[in-house]
């Protein structure tokens, strides 16, 4: 490691010799993500009319128009960081491509599953909540992916319906009456829950105790004797679970 | 199984839990309708209430901090959600 503070590759990816022409969908995602999330704000605070508090209280912490991903066109030498939970999720694809995938965030994760569709023909499924609706009102038009909705009721309610890779966000799992047991039951053998943010979600509530969702969920799935976690402090955190 | 934002399945979801938080907090079913949000976050404060020192956590004090972050977060997404969605049955078709 050198003498400074940071220490960067000099190098950015070199994504040449990819069969996919990820710098281009990394440019066009970047450039569309901002107006799309200024018009998802506009609509939630100005046409529905949501509580402005929100924002301070589990609004903007449900990344309904803040930071989406990729985020791929600062510097060179800045970006590592956040590209690597994001290419981490595609080796994993890469390695054990996935054919059913649950979608729990909507739009959030448009950007992975776009690719994942086109690369892997993977089946797409969202989980019917309002992110979804804001992705068919303010995204798809740019990132059209074809899709299946399952309520949250349907996917409560049928047990043999199971997917083979579940990617959410932490606050997809801090809802206590929806326990990440329900979508560790929906997975195939073999299957992965990734869960995005982990480590920064953390920071919405009590860092310095046990007294948060975050440190719940996790303790669930160490509880749990058919799944292997893994969970990586890498930028915003993603937690890695293999159900066996 | 359908191919588009179900927000009437949407907003009896979150409707089911919203209430459930209520019913957590001991409020009368007949008075669901009436209370906001501000009465329920007054009263998870007065109910669960700690101080942010740190230095003296203890077990029973993490315990009542648990119970108010878990609560104060859910009801106020549930709340969001419950706003967002009623908004869509009402006025998208």
């Amino acid at each position: 490691m050198s003498s400074d503070k940071r220490y960067e590759p000099q190098m950015s990816f070199d994504y040449t010799k990819w069969v996919y022409d990820w710098k281009e969908f990394a440019r066009k995602s970047t450039k569309e993500d901002g107006p799309e999330s200024v018009a998802i704000s506009n609509y939630l605070f100005n046409v529905v009319g949501i509580d402005k508090r929100n924002i301070a209280t589990g609004g903007a912490s449900d990344y309904e128009f803040v930071i989406h991903y990729p985020r791929p066109a600062l510097a060179d030498s800045y970006g590592q960081s956040q590209w690597m939970p994001i290419l981490l999720i595609q080796a994993l694809m890469d390695i054990s491509p996935k054919k059913r995938i649950l979608a729990l965030s909507g739009g959030l994760d448009r950007f992975r599953l776009k690719p994942f569709q086109e690369i892997y023909n993977s089946q797409i499924y969202f989980l019917n909540n309002k992110k979804l609706s804001l992705y068919e009102k303010f995204q798809y038009e740019n990132a059209p992916i074809e899709y299946g909705v399952l309520t949250q009721q349907y996917l409560e309610s049928n047990y043999n319906f199971t997917f083979d890779l579940i990617i959410g966000w932490s606050q997809d799992m801090e809802n206590p009456f929806i326990p990440v047991d329900l979508y560790l039951d929906r997975l195939e053998k073999g299957g992965i829950l990734i869960i995005q943010n982990s480590s920064d979600s953390v920071f919405l509530y009590q860092n310095d105790t046990q007294a948060s969702p975050v440190w719940q969920y996790h303790q669930d799935i160490k509880s749990r004797d058919d799944c292997h976690m893994y969970h990586i402090p890498l930028f915003y955190g993603i937690t890695i679970v293999v159900k066996q | 199984m359908t191919t588009k934002y179900d927000a009437e399945a949407d907003l009896k979801i979150r409707s089911q839990h919203l209430a459930s938080f209520m019913y957590i907090l001991g409020i009368d079913e007949e008075d669901f309708l009436k209370t906001t949000i501000d009465d329920l976050i007054l009263l998870i404060r007065e109910r669960y209430a700690y101080d942010h020192d740190i230095s003296l956590d203890i077990a029973s004090k993490e315990y009542i901090k648990k119970q108010n972050i878990s609560l104060s977060r859910g009801i106020r997404r549930a709340w969001f959600d419950i706003q967002f969605a009623t908004y869509e049955v009402n006025n998208v078709k």
